[in-house]
């Protein structure tokens, strides 16, 4: 029986959408001056995540105004330094201290990575708060805490680890022409409910990356085998062309890819699902504003807990 | 302004084993109470000593077909009221001879002497203005002071069609829009905007069948092909109690009925579409017949060169009139609509295949009592369907969605007595509502998991009284149920946003009852004979409500019927208007203010995303709102110059407590400034000139003041609603019209149309863009889309 996800159809949908207005209006469409108003303040953003025997990770990070130009040298303005960040397992309260990934060598990075949702291997390098006094349990909940040095502003959070995803049961590709190919999952759900998944892919020597609308809720097949395309998304920002390129939704044939599929926590699940439609509804017409989901009380962004397991195929030539 | 607390007797019932007998307890309760009553008093035959009736119908002298709502004026009696929608009227009168004085809006005003010694019925027929015969005949002007309704606009069709419109496709609603209060949303919005209501929020009737969707090609033109009208009558306040179930306004299209006498056939060729009308009698004077069409011709020139999409439209209206001896007629009318858009990914397997449209079938007999009265008997079906197939390899989705009503519904007019003129009936409609059901193959039928059904009713009464020759009155009161009913589950959901349990109601349980009095008040106090003031308190409820969380209007918009959950909304408005007509010359001025309060206005959620497997009433919140403006006109209506000048200013707010951090945000359609100039000028019978100028406020648009970044994804954030407005719209149109014979009896007409005329590039939708690279900078970049630049077009129209 295959699968329908809205996420994934709506994303095609969007691209229909767009392409039909660029066809019949394309000739009708030029830029923009608007004045919007300045946020009244910018906010912190976390992308923090706990997994088994894993330690914690956090990354710190403003939020910029929207006639605010991202460079190089913007990019790491955009980290909060010197923050307090604490996790805590009810039981234990530990401090992370700040690393920038590109003080680490490579090769721990690549095995790190295989382990954690945080792209530590992305290029430009990020600034996160780690320990290794902690590593996270499943069914356990961890609770967050960040003081700003220098803001009253105090960021608190917590999830909870889930228990271990069933693996996908098959990966295959269909072929679309003589160098493309789509990858297709077959997976059989448990009967227990709810559980939400999410899914990261990495190609050949790419980092992992997130293709929009890779989270899925079993609410509507729960206990049942469901069939779904797997797309690459955009791995490499840096260097991608925003004027040119649409994101991809096919792999090439020669190319190994590897999936971790996971299980995330419902409010993770719902930070995706939002963010993926705020994104794509930023160029689509026919959709309407989407505020993304948080569970940060007093910021932005998302403090969750994964739980995955690493399946990988080559695609032959 | 602060918020009215006020509650109009609305009462609400949830169900219980007795669910059926609640419903026609109300029901029973309330027919018997207003309709027997009213015709225990006003019923009694009219008759006395030396009285008569005056029964009559009006009609057009060329085709025979009944003219609505003609002012029918009995001199020597001092009496003057309004036609029926058949053209019926009836009068009680003493004996004696009368002159009988008629005028209809676009027709040559006529007088008769008729000898009232018995019961008489006369047959009145009004010259089209176009065929005027003597140059000396007076041209029936509509005055606006002598009316006591404030905000009913009748326009002739013959008008509409001068109005300069995109692609020269003649569009009534497209044209209404150039009137003081009523606004358009956008260059693709297939409804209207009355006094800062919703497109959803008019009710548009089509022949007493509702149109859900008005548009075609996703709204950039209207369902109303203007070769099948007879009259577009537009309430856009006051609405009279006869018509419910929506807040803002009344847009009462009717078909034409057929021409008893000659056959006629009408067609024209456009850019777009061309069209065929044909009508004539089926029995001479007994019987006719109209049928007309329009489809568009874009995939049939331009199809095989576009292999990635391709679309059409088409619709077919057809009525036929019979009459059924001196005091019968019968009509049948139906309307078909259908619009079809079809999408392949140009190197994928992805395709889409979109249909959707309305169907409204109506059936009415109305019949002439001897007691003076006018029965109508109207049976309607109507049903808007949309659906979606998308298909994707081994892939197939079908989503599919529809609301279907039929109704029944029975008016009685009483004759003219005294000095009311009531009118009273009882309606009752079944709905079914299936949104978004859903099927994984195209050759699967689409489950229907979350229909649901509602049945609403009403009963109403309305009188025009003229209480002297300074003050009228036209007053009514309407009282409405609403029953939503089984089967339905009911689903609990928890904190997780998933349902824990479920309530499932059985076939036919009544879940939700919702009723309440519908009062309606309209006074005109007359200062003098060119100068009146008028005033009017209107409180309403709309059990079914559009929501939509885009930018523009879709097929895919859903209507939400009152439920369990969902509250109906209602409203409550207050208007005053000074109007002032011409003595010598054929102008009136008017002043309005009007005040609207609104409650229980559904929008979604701030996290809201589309999901098929979700019942959207969960991702609701509700609200309140107010508008307010200000709202003048002055209109010269002159045998060669018809000038119309509109203003409006106006305010237009939202109050949502789960919202906007709960503070008031201004809402999509609010405009402070809406202009609509229109000119038109015949120059002999050949030539007509036309121009029109508008300009409004630009609307207001949700657009994020920050971005954050996750995963090197620029994420948007969303601090307020409606937080920006758009630059304003404004554009100029201009119409040349020749007309000509081909011998005598083949009447053509080109008509160049340039539309936008110095190329205002207004914003149809606006997008945004993430731009540029690491080295540079990345920067998010708005781009707009115009629809419609400076267009010139060519239409040639033909009718013999």
């Amino acid at each position: 029986m295959g699968m329908w996800s809205c996420e994934g159809f709506c994303f095609r949908f969007v691209v229909c959408g767009l392409g039909v207005c660029l066809v019949v209006l394309g000739g009708c469409q030029k830029p923009l001056e608007l004045r919007l108003p300045d946020p009244e303040r910018l906010h912190y953003v976390v992308e923090g995540y706990i997994e088994p025997g894993v330690p914690p990770v956090v990354v710190l990070m403003r939020s910029m105004g929207f006639r605010d130009t991202l460079s190089m040298q913007t990019y790491y303005e955009l980290f909060v330094h010197g923050a307090v960040v604490r996790v805590s397992d009810g039981s234990q309260t530990v401090t992370l201290r700040e690393i920038r990934t590109d003080t680490l060598p490579g090769w721990l990075l690549s095995g790190l990575q295989q382990f954690v949702t945080l792209p530590l291997d992305s290029v430009p390098p990020l600034y996160f708060y780690t320990t290794v006094d902690m590593v996270g349990v499943p069914g356990r909940t961890y609770s967050l805490e960040v003081v700003i040095p220098g803001d009253t502003v105090v960021l608190r959070s917590w999830t909870r680890i889930p228990g271990a995803p069933r693996p996908l049961d098959s990966l295959w590709v269909v072929p679309v022409n003589d160098s493309m190919v789509e990858l297709w999952a077959r997976f059989a759900d448990p009967p227990e409910t709810p559980q939400y998944y999410r899914y990261m892919v990495k190609r050949n020597w790419e980092p992992f990356c997130d293709p929009l609308g890779n989270v899925i809720e079993d609410r509507y097949f729960n206990g049942r085998t469901i069939t779904f395309d797997i797309n690459p998304g955009i791995c490499n920002i840096y260097g991608y062309d925003f004027e040119e390129e649409l994101p991809p939704t096919k792999f090439f044939r020669g190319d190994t890819v590897v999936i971790r599929w996971c299980r995330i926590d419902g409010a993770q699940y719902r930070f995706w699902l939002t963010l993926g439609f705020a994104i794509s509804s930023l160029s689509n017409p026919f959709a309407g504003p989407v505020r993304v989901e948080s569970n940060i009380e007093g910021g932005l962004g998302i403090w969750g807990s994964t739980h995955c397991v690493v399946q990988g195929i080559r695609i032959p030539e | 302004m602060g918020r009215i607390g006020l509650d109009m007797g609305l009462g609400e019932r949830t169900g219980g084993r007795s669910g059926v007998e609640v419903v026609f307890w109300v029901v029973g309760r309330v027919v018997l109470g207003l309709i027997v009553g009213c015709w225990g008093l006003l019923g009694q035959g009219g008759s006395g000593v030396g009285r008569y009736l005056l029964r009559g119908v009006v009609v057009d002298s060329f085709s025979r077909e009944a003219l609505p709502f003609a002012q029918v004026e009995v001199v020597e009696a001092k009496k003057v009221f309004q036609a029926g929608p058949y053209g019926n009227f009836s009068v009680w009168l003493r004996g004696g001879v009368y002159t009988v004085r008629v005028r209809a809006v676009g027709y040559v005003e006529r007088a008769v002497r008729v000898e009232v010694n018995r019961d008489v019925v006369v047959q009145i027929g009004l010259v089209p203005v176009q065929r005027r015969l003597r140059a000396v005949e007076v041209r029936s002007r509509r005055r606006s002071s002598e009316e006591v309704s404030m905000s009913k606009i009748r326009v002739p069709i013959r008008t509409l069609r001068e109005i300069p419109v995109a692609f020269g496709e003649q569009d009534p609603i497209r044209a209404l829009r150039m009137l003081p209060g009523v606004q358009s949303a956008g260059d693709a919005t297939p409804g209207l905007v009355v006094r800062g209501g919703t497109p959803d929020q008019v009710l548009i009737l089509l022949d007493e069948a509702v149109v859900y969707n008005p548009g075609h090609l996703f709204g950039l033109f209207s369902v109303f092909n203007p070769d099948a009208l007879h009259s577009v009558t537009l309430f856009r306040g006051g609405i009279p109690a006869r018509y419910g179930n929506r807040l803002s306004a009344v847009l009462d299209v009717r078909m034409r009925e057929g021409n008893l006498r000659k056959y006629r056939v009408r067609g024209g060729l456009g850019l777009i579409s061309s069209r065929l009308a044909v009508e004539g009698p089926l029995v001479r004077d007994r019987a006719s017949f109209m049928v007309a069409g329009r489809r568009t011709y874009f995939d049939l020139l331009f199809g095989k060169y576009l292999k990635t999409f391709t679309y059409n439209f088409y619709d077919l209206n057809m009525k036929m009139n019979f009459r059924l001896g001196e005091s019968m007629r019968f009509y049948l009318s139906g309307y078909f609509g259908r619009d079809q858009f079809y999408f392949k990914e140009p190197e994928g397997s992805f395709q889409v295949w979109m249909p959707w449209g309305n169907q409204t079938v109506t059936a009415r007999m109305t019949r002439m009592m001897k007691g003076g009265g006018f029965l109508l008997t109207t049976l309607t079906y109507n049903e808007f369907r949309s659906s979606m197939e998308v298909e994707e390899r081994s892939l197939q989705v079908v989503i599919a969605s529809y609301i279907r009503d039929l109704s029944a519904r029975v008016d009685y007019q009483f004759a003219q007595r005294g000095s009311h003129l009531v009118r009273s009936g009882v309606s009752l409609t079944h709905h079914t509502f299936s949104p978004l059901a859903f099927a994984l193959q195209t050759d699967e039928k689409p489950s229907h998991p979350r229909k649901k059904y509602v049945l609403d009713g009403a009963v109403y009464v309305e009188d025009e009284w003229q209480v002297g020759r300074r003050l009228g009155i036209e007053w009514g009161l309407r009282y409405t149920f609403f029953a939503h009913l089984g089967p339905y589950v009911h689903y609990l959901y928890g904190g997780d946003g998933r349902p824990y349990d479920s309530v499932e109601y059985g076939w036919g349980r009544v879940i939700r009852v919702y009723h309440g009095g519908e009062p309606r008040l309209s006074v005109r106090y007359r200062l003098d004979s060119f100068q009146s003031v008028k005033g009017s308190v209107m409180y309403i409820q709309q059990y079914l409500q559009l929501v939509s969380n885009s930018a523009l209007t879709t097929p895919f918009d859903l209507w939400i019927p009152s439920s369990l959950l969902v509250k109906p909304a209602r409203m409550l408005e207050f208007a005053l208007s000074y109007v002032r007509d011409g003595f010598r010359l054929p102008y009136s001025v008017s002043l309005g203010l009007y005040y609207r309060y609104l409650w229980n206005l559904l929008e979604f959620k701030d996290n809201y995303v589309p999901d098929v497997n979700h019942d959207p009433e969960y991702s609701l919140v509700r609200g309140t709102g107010e508008s307010y403006g200000l709202e003048a006109s002055v209109e010269y209506d002159g045998d060669w110059l018809t000038l119309l000048v509109g203003y409006t200013l106006s305010w237009n707010w939202r109050y949502f407590p789960e919202l906007n951090g709960g503070r008031r945000f201004p809402s999509r359609y609010d405009r402070r400034h809406d202009l609509s100039v229109l000119v038109l000028w015949k120059l002999g019978w050949r030539w007509r000139f036309g121009l029109t100028f508008v300009y409004g406020t630009g609307n207001t648009a949700t657009l994020p003041t920050e971005f954050y970044l996750i995963r090197f994804m620029l994420v948007p954030h969303y601090t307020a609603r409606n937080n920006f407005r758009l630059p304003p719209y404004h554009r100029m149109d201009l119409s040349v019209t020749y007309r000509f014979r081909i011998a005598k009896k083949y009447m053509q007409e080109l008509i160049l149309t340039l539309y936008n005329v110095y190329n205002r590039q207004n914003i149809f939708f606006i997008w945004l863009s993430t731009r540029g690279d690491w080295q540079t900078g990345i920067y998010q970049k708005f781009y707009q889309v115009t629809l419609f630049p400076f267009l010139p077009t060519l239409t040639w129209n033909f009718r013999f």
